[in-house]
């Protein structure tokens, strides 16, 4: 039976880079916390071992979804052993969740990671030293190049299950008080039971007498103390830390890193803001504008427009192909999923430099510098990565809305991140500057600009409608240090939503490209008809008449619309096939709708 | 004195961090526990969050929850 390893660590510590390498795969990894949410399981084949990597937590509390998954994975599903991914640059604060994984009584190894990085600040660490203290076995690797994983894996292998005790001597014999009366064995419920925590002490329903008892026990000590049961536990666990890493951890010299030199310019309070809209500008226009839009236009007009139809539709001909099937195949098909799939270079621009700017750890940034209006708005800094994400997919965005701490928060922006203009909506946006607006530039700007308008009214009429106030406090967020991102994480990124772009082409716009074609060129007789006079036409004036109130009430544009229902990439697609037109207004009403 | 007021680039030595619940616990789970030292780098462009450095890393936190913790000036020798 294959040995089951499960990853576990802090947020931003190299558990998926970790776990890419080991299995082979390409997770997204992304430098900011809330990245992995769910664990994910995957065999590796190389070391024989089935490795869950669970979401970066700080603790074993429940307090984040995280958290609550990560002990879930942890109780429900017990790996054999746990290997704790641990930034060294971080030790002190890693080891607080070190210590809450050994109570668990599985056996765990550490993986101190980051091991470049460290060396290049001038610290170091003495494993050994580290080991003989706690007991824990500690190995040094670097997740990033790959070094080290073998000896990581045969430290697993042979991994114990080990108890490190840092409360001082009264706490202990309280815990083994509590053990007594009980007859709990698991150190971890034991020390729950001590801190009080509600979902322990809910699961194990204890009788009135014994928890009276364990609740006298519990007083005694915060009496001794003069500290809350809680309290105690997490500062003693630091406290055996703090000395544990002074007497194995040298220190880096004290000078300001390149994070700290470059947040003083980034998080600067008057160039923070400016600087944002200058790097949201550029990302944008990159993919909008300049010579990544010229070769799109080439794709579609050119390529997909001319010279592919013609190609194709000589070859069919010359194959006595009939007349139907080759109108399907250059009208309706190249026609309808070319017009999409012209914008790839576009999209792939635009992936990149989301997924660019995510690696480096810009976004903790971003959340940092908007919280304060976004809480405003009834949301969090937070939100504004979901909104950002969002440009890019609409459903990730949705995802990013999990790290948002505050539940009605959370909600809000899951709800409005669809708002924001995703890559599946540019293609319109193109499509009717282009056509209506003479490609001004102020049309993509102003399809954002509504969009983030719709998610701040949205957000005051739901705070009007709670009679909220804003302070709901609750944020807490660590800034990781900038990274420089990995070329090929970046890559890997943009290929496989670029692919999930063109794939989604190749099966929903192809199907949808289809069906409207036939629906569009054939009557009620099944005879090849006007467009005007096809079964699409008749059903497309009846669904035009809920539609004209908004101004665009012919009937192809409605039918864009429904399409767009199935996939907001149809709506071009549509448009191409069945060749609609509007007013300019009604263009920029069909613009704001979708 | 609670770190709402801390003023930057100074060191301060957590006394005790108040509140209740479980966001109290967060806050001592991410190392702002009795005898934490802790610096304020700087806040964001509205004057909230603060970016307080600890531990060898760096937290955002709202002046709201920052006034939750008391400390003390604290002058390293």
């Amino acid at each position: 039976m294959a040995l089951k390893i499960a990853l576990a660590g802090n947020p931003n510590s190299g558990k998926t880079t970790l776990f890419n390498f080991l299995t082979g795969s390409g997770e997204y990894v992304g430098n900011r916390a809330g990245v992995t949410v769910e664990p994910k399981k995957k065999l590796s084949e190389k070391y024989g071992a089935v490795i869950t990597d669970l979401p970066g937590v700080y603790s074993l509390s429940p307090y984040t979804a995280e958290e609550v998954a990560a002990r879930k994975s942890l109780f429900d599903d017990p790996p054999d052993v746990i290997i704790d991914v641990i930034d060294s640059m971080n030790i002190e604060r890693s080891l607080n969740l070190a210590i809450q994984l050994s109570d668990t009584g599985i056996p765990l190894v550490l993986a101190l990671n980051m091991t470049d990085i460290l060396d290049r600040s001038g610290g170091s660490i003495n494993a050994d030293k580290l080991t003989e203290i706690t007991g824990l076995s500690a190995v040094f690797i670097c997740a990033f190049k790959g070094l080290g994983a073998d000896e990581l894996i045969r430290a697993a292998y042979s991994a114990k299950s080990v108890c490190v005790r840092p409360f001082c001597g009264e706490i202990e014999s309280c815990l083994s008080q509590i053990g007594n009366i009980t007859g709990i064995s698991s150190r971890f419920e034991l020390i729950k039971l001590f801190e009080r925590d509600e979902y322990t002490l809910k699961s194990l329903s204890l009788p009135k007498t014994k928890s009276e008892k364990v609740n006298e026990i519990i007083c005694g000590c915060e009496r001794l103390f003069g500290d809350d049961s809680e309290s105690l536990i997490i500062s003693q666990r630091f406290e055996y830390i703090e000395k544990t890493v002074l007497s194995c951890v040298k220190k880096p010299p004290k000078k300001a890193g390149f994070s700290e030199k470059a947040d003083k310019v980034v998080l600067n309070r008057f160039f923070c803001l400016p600087l944002m809209l200058a790097v949201l500008t550029a990302v944008y226009s990159l993919a909008y504008a300049g010579p990544v839009k010229r070769f799109s236009e080439y794709l579609g007009e050119r390529i997909f427009g001319e010279a592919l139809p013609a190609a194709v539709s000589l070859f069919m001909k010359s194959q006595g192909v009939d007349g139907r099937i080759i109108s399907l195949v250059t009208d309706g098909i190249i026609g309808g999923v070319g017009s999409v799939l012209s914008f790839l270079p576009q999209l792939a621009v635009l992936f990149f430099s989301l997924a660019l700017l995510e690696e480096c750890g810009y976004m903790s940034r971003v959340a940092f510098s908007l919280d304060y209006i976004f809480r405003r708005l009834g949301f969090s800094g937070k939100s504004a990565v979901s909104f950002l994400v969002a440009t890019g997919c609409g459903a990730m965005g949705v995802m990013a809305s999990r790290t948002v701490e505050h539940s009605s928060q959370r909600r809000l922006t899951a709800a409005t991140a669809c708002f924001m203009p995703c890559s599946a909506k540019i293609p319109i946006v193109v499509l009717i500057a282009a056509n209506y607006f003479d490609g001004a530039w102020w049309v993509a700007p102003f399809a954002y600009m509504l969009g983030m308008t719709a998610i701040a009214v949205t957000g005051l009429a739901a705070r009007l409608v709670k009679k909220q106030s804003f302070s709901d406090a609750q944020f807490i967020m660590e800034l990781p240090p900038y990274h420089i991102p990995k070329l090929s994480c970046v890559m890997h990124q943009t290929l496989d939503r670029a692919l999930a772009f063109v794939k989604k082409a190749g099966t929903v716009i192809f199907l949808g490209s289809t069906v409207i074609w036939f629906f569009s060129n054939f009557d009620f007789s099944l005879r090849l008809a006007l467009p005007d006079n096809s079964m699409l036409a008749f059903f497309g004036r009846i669904a035009a008449s809920f539609f004209a109130p908004l101004g665009f009430g012919d009937w192809k544009s409605v039918c864009a619309v429904c399409a767009g229902f199935v996939a907001k990439e149809n709506i071009v697609s549509t448009l191409e096939i069945l060749g609609g037109s509007f007013s300019v207004s009604g263009a920029a009403a069909f613009l704001v709708f979708n | 004195m609670t770190l709402k007021n801390a003023k930057l680039h100074k060191t301060y030595k957590v006394l005790r961090v108040n509140g209740k619940g479980s966001f109290r616990r967060r806050i001592m789970e991410m190392g702002i526990t009795k005898d934490t030292l802790v610096t304020v780098k700087l806040c964001a462009p509205f004057g909230d969050p603060l970016l307080i450095s600890l531990r060898g890393f760096e937290l955002a936190l709202r002046k709201a929850d920052a006034d939750g913790v008391e400390v003390i000036e604290w002058h390293l020798k």
